[in-house]
Parts: C-alpha cells; sequence; structure tokens
C-alpha cells in the first residue's frame, strides 16, 4: 500500500521531467560558418537541424544573401548576392520527426571566373506551417555564412561622414562608415578631443568591437560631453577607427567651437562694460579751457 | 485510502514546489560541478585518421552566463553554437475589428543563441492576402482608435522599440549581442479602421528570421 504514493510521486517527476521539455522550438547548428574555396572549386556545408518539438515539423531549405544594416545588424534578402546562385541542394524539404533531427546539406560550387573576395549568405530552414487567420506568422533559422573567394583580400575603410549635429550643451556627433574593400573588417572607434594647441584632452570608446562587411554603411550616432572641459575655445574631435586584421587607423578631425555658460555670461558683461565704457566717453561732460 | 491521498497531496505540492532536475551537484574542497549531464545515446563514427564521438537526447544543455563566466553545457554545445526559434502561436486573429477600438493580437517569440556575439530577430517578409485592400502602415508611433493602421509592438528584455511601427520586412523586432538562452519577445500585432475603410477580409502572412548577430 505504501509503495502507491511512491509510485505516483515518481511518475510525478516524470510528467514534470517531460513538461519543461521545450514547447516548439527548431534550431540550427552551428551558428556561423567560415569556407574559403578557390574559385572553380565546391564546398559542402552540412547543418544540424533539430526539431525539439512534440510533432513532427517540415522544413523547406533556404538560401538568402546577407547585407549589414546602417546599425550593424545582418539583414536577409534575396537577390543581393551573386553567391546566392552559387549554393545548391538536392532535398528541399525535410520532414524532422518529433524531438530529433537532421542534416541539411548544401553545395557551394565558386564559378572559375569570380574575383577574390568575401560573401555572407544566410543558409537555412523555414518551418512550413499551414498558418489561418488574420495574421499567420512562421520563422525562419539562418547560419551566417562567410564565403571567401580565395585571391588578393583588401581591407579599406573609409569615413564617409563626420558631423556635429549640435554643439549646444553636450555635442551630439553622427559618423558613417563605409567598408569599400573587398574583405569584411572587424574595427573599433574611438573619439579624441584635443585643444588647440594639440594636447588630448579626453578619449572615449563609441564601439569596442564590431566587423563591417564589404559595401555595408554603418552609422554611429553618439555624445561627447562637453561640461568635463573648462577653458573655451577651439577643440578638435577626432574620430579614430581603427580595423582590419591588417591593423589600419583611420582619423577624421571634426572642428567644434566651445563656449561654457560661464565664458558667454563673461563675454556679456565685457561687451556691457565696454559699451558702457564708450558710451560714458562719448557722453561725459566737455571742459572748455579758458 | 484517505492516508495514501494525503500522502500523494504532499507529495505533489512538493513536486510542485522543486522543479525536478534530473541532475546531480559534485563538490570538493576547490571545485564545485553544479550538474553532470545525462546522454541517451550516441555513436562514434571513424574514417582513416579521424574519429568523431556524437552525442544523442543529452541533457542538461545550454549556456549559462553571468557576463563574467560563461557554460556551454553540453558536449556538442562546447564544439558548435547553435540557434533556435520557438513561435508560441503561429495562427493569430484580430477578429472583427470596429472604429470604436484598436484590436490587437499576441504571439511569442522565443530564441536561444550560444552565438557569441548573441543574435538578431528580425521580420524577414510580410506579405498580404485577402479581398480587402491592405491596411495603413501605422503612423506616428501609435495605432489609435478611429484611425485606419497596422503595426507591431514587441515588449521583452531585448526588444528592439517601444512604440508601434510598420509590418515590414528587415524590422529588427529584438537582438542581442551577448549569448542567450531562452530571450522571450512578445509579438503584438495591432490593428485599427477609420469610417472610410472598406470592407473586405485581409489577412497576412509575417516570416520571422532569426540568426546570430555578426
Amino acid at each position: 500500500m505504501k509503495t502507491r504514493p511512491l509510485f505516483l510521486y515518481i511518475l510525478l517527476c516524470c510528467i514534470s521531467a517531460f513538461f519543461c521539455l521545450p514547447a516548439g522550438a527548431f534550431s540550427i547548428s552551428p551558428t556561423r560558418i567560415l569556407a574559403t574555396v578557390d574559385p572553380g572549386d565546391s564546398e559542402i556545408v552540412r547543418l544540424k537541424i533539430g526539431n525539439d518539438s512534440l510533432s513532427t515539423k517540415i522544413f523547406h531549405l533556404v538560401v538568402v544573401g546577407v547585407k549589414q544594416g546602417l546599425q550593424g545588424e545582418p539583414v536577409f534578402k534575396n537577390g543581393i548576392d551573386a553567391a546566392e546562385s552559387w549554393v545548391k541542394f538536392n532535398e528541399n524539404n525535410l520532414i524532422v520527426p518529433a524531438q530529433s533531427g537532421t542534416e541539411a546539406v548544401f553545395e557551394i560550387k565558386i564559378p572559375k571566373q569570380v574575383y577574390s573576395g568575401t560573401h555572407y549568405l544566410g543558409l537555412g530552414v523555414e518551418e512550413k506551417n499551414l498558418a489561418v487567420g488574420t495574421v499567420g506568422v512562421s520563422g525562419k533559422i539562418f547560419s551566417l555564412v562567410n564565403l571567401k573567394v580565395a585571391g588578393n583580400a583588401v581591407e579599406s575603410l573609409q569615413t564617409k561622414k563626420f558631423v556635429a549635429l549640435t554643439t549646444v550643451g553636450d555635442w551630439q556627433c553622427e559618423a558613417d562608415l563605409v567598408n569599400v574593400g573587398n574583405v569584411e573588417v572587424p574595427y573599433k572607434v574611438k573619439a579624441e578631443v584635443y585643444n588647440w594647441r594639440s594636447k588630448k584632452l579626453s578619449s572615449q570608446s563609441i564601439l569596442e568591437k564590431s566587423v563591417l562587411i564589404p559595401q555595408a554603411q554603418r552609422v554611429l550616432q553618439f555624445t561627447i560631453k562637453s561640461d568635463q572641459f573648462f577653458w573655451p575655445g577651439p577643440r578638435d574631435v577626432n574620430l579614430v577607427v581603427n580595423y582590419g586584421l591588417t591593423n589600419q587607423t583611420a582619423v577624421s578631425t571634426l572642428r567644434v567651437w566651445y563656449w561654457p555658460v560661464w565664458s558667454v555670461v563673461l563675454l556679456i558683461l565685457i561687451a556691457v562694460i565696454i559699451i558702457v565704457g564708450i558710451g560714458y566717453w562719448k557722453l561725459r561732460p566737455k571742459k572748455y579751457e579758458l | 485510502m484517505k492516508k495514501f491521498l494525503a500522502v500523494s497531496l504532499i507529495l505533489l505540492l512538493f513536486n510542485l514546489a522543486v522543479p525536478t532536475n534530473l541532475l546531480a551537484a559534485m563538490s570538493s574542497t576547490d571545485f564545485y560541478i553544479y550538474a553532470d549531464t545525462i546522454d541517451a545515446g550516441g555513436i562514434l563514427s571513424t574514417g582513416g585518421e579521424y574519429s568523431v564521438q556524437s552525442s544523442l537526447g543529452e541533457s542538461p544543455v545550454g549556456v549559462i552566463s553571468d557576463g563574467i563566466y560563461e557554460i556551454r553545457g553540453g558536449y556538442q554545445a562546447m564544439e558548435n553554437g547553435s540557434i533556435s526559434l520557438d513561435i508560441s502561436s503561429s495562427s493569430l486573429n484580430l477578429g472583427t475589428l470596429s472604429t470604436s477600438s484598436v484590436n490587437s493580437v499576441d504571439t511569442n517569440a522565443t530564441v536561444s543563441s550560444d552565438a557569441s556575439t548573441g543574435y538578431v530577430l528580425s521580420i524577414g517578409s510580410a506579405i498580404w492576402a485577402g479581398t480587402g485592400v491592405p491596411f495603413s502602415d501605422v503612423i506616428g508611433g501609435t495605432v489609435t482608435t478611429g484611425t485606419e493602421a497596422y503595426g507591431i509592438a514587441v515588449s521583452g528584455t531585448e526588444s528592439n522599440f517601444s512604440d508601434d511601427q510598420a509590418v515590414t520586412s528587415s524590422l529588427v523586432l529584438a537582438s542581442s549581442t551577448v549569448a542567450i538562452p531562452n530571450s522571450i519577445t512578445v509579438l503584438t500585432f495591432k490593428a485599427a479602421i477609420s469610417s472610410t475603410t472598406l470592407a473586405g477580409s485581409r489577412s497576412q502572412t509575417v516570416s520571422l528570421s532569426a540568426s546570430a548577430n555578426f
């Protein structure tokens, strides 16, 4: 009789463990792939597709181009990279039973006449669910494939624009960086402020570590606290970009005139004193000599 | 029988209060291992000079981090990162719209990524269907009563905006720059009509894209 509660408890344990499993997720692995291929050669990419749900799922294989958004995020689209047409797969429908996984196989074949450089692709799967209702939501997951076509690599990152949006109060600055090379570049950005004697007054990190893919543009907006400076006068803000495996540095300079409140008040006061002085001098009683 | 029921009830309450984990902590003077893992299978594959041991049904797996340290649980997780996406409800219904209210409907998108660069969840595509003219995109950041507008709001720790935005491709809904398990983003689709909105049924298919960050 006493074994029945124990049996029930064990049964409940099993049931609760069952309900701790993910509800309906599907997964892809690895998340990122680096492949270097010679023109004319091919590469097989194998992705593990997991179905953690409690029912069988059907997935379609998807190949898309990848570009980089202005905030650095990946944007997946069809028809934006010639490399999309280099990828083939045999099996379009993957039927994955519940709580199991399978393998998606892609073949990347590089044409012979292709120039060297980096291409980004999204290889993944799309869950095909027959959603009904006003809004049907389906999902795709991608592995980011960094496909390097062997050959000469050019690392070149340019500052397209560096301006001050406002210098009243704190300085709001905006910089546009563009990768004009043919490979992705790791980069970090900092802003340094110098006075008129080229003495460094401050340095702040704008972006610690990121990657910019070829032809991508990154817009950075940042604030420099002005109350850290005391004396008024011209300031040079240097945008220092360290980039690439070749460890290059690109520097752009922005001239800002800094007038703290106290200096403006002082200037007005001096101006008033001068005006009053001139007025007094002009209107002073004239002395006539006899 | 009453005693049996009472003991069962106590055990049930205990079970609900303390979630069952099939783990075991191990410790010594210098080390503390939180848990070991359980595997259901796996095979050793060999091919000439190389061999690899696969795993099956491994638990627990995933990434645990506190900002300084990160533990990648599981034999496979140590070798390959993975990203997963779970959509709690794929068929949403906004119901019949009227000029006196804003209709909305929610679904949760849960992303787990053990990529060191985190993840990005965005709208891959949004395609209208149905007999009616597609709704106007929300303007001004809020879907309001009596004005025809359609948009999406997101909430969650990693959500990317706090107002109502047009449902368009490439819109980033949530992102993280570090590995993260079970990042839940609530997607709220909202619609409102005006007195001039043409009658008809509308539906939209929205495809979400999830991937690791650059």
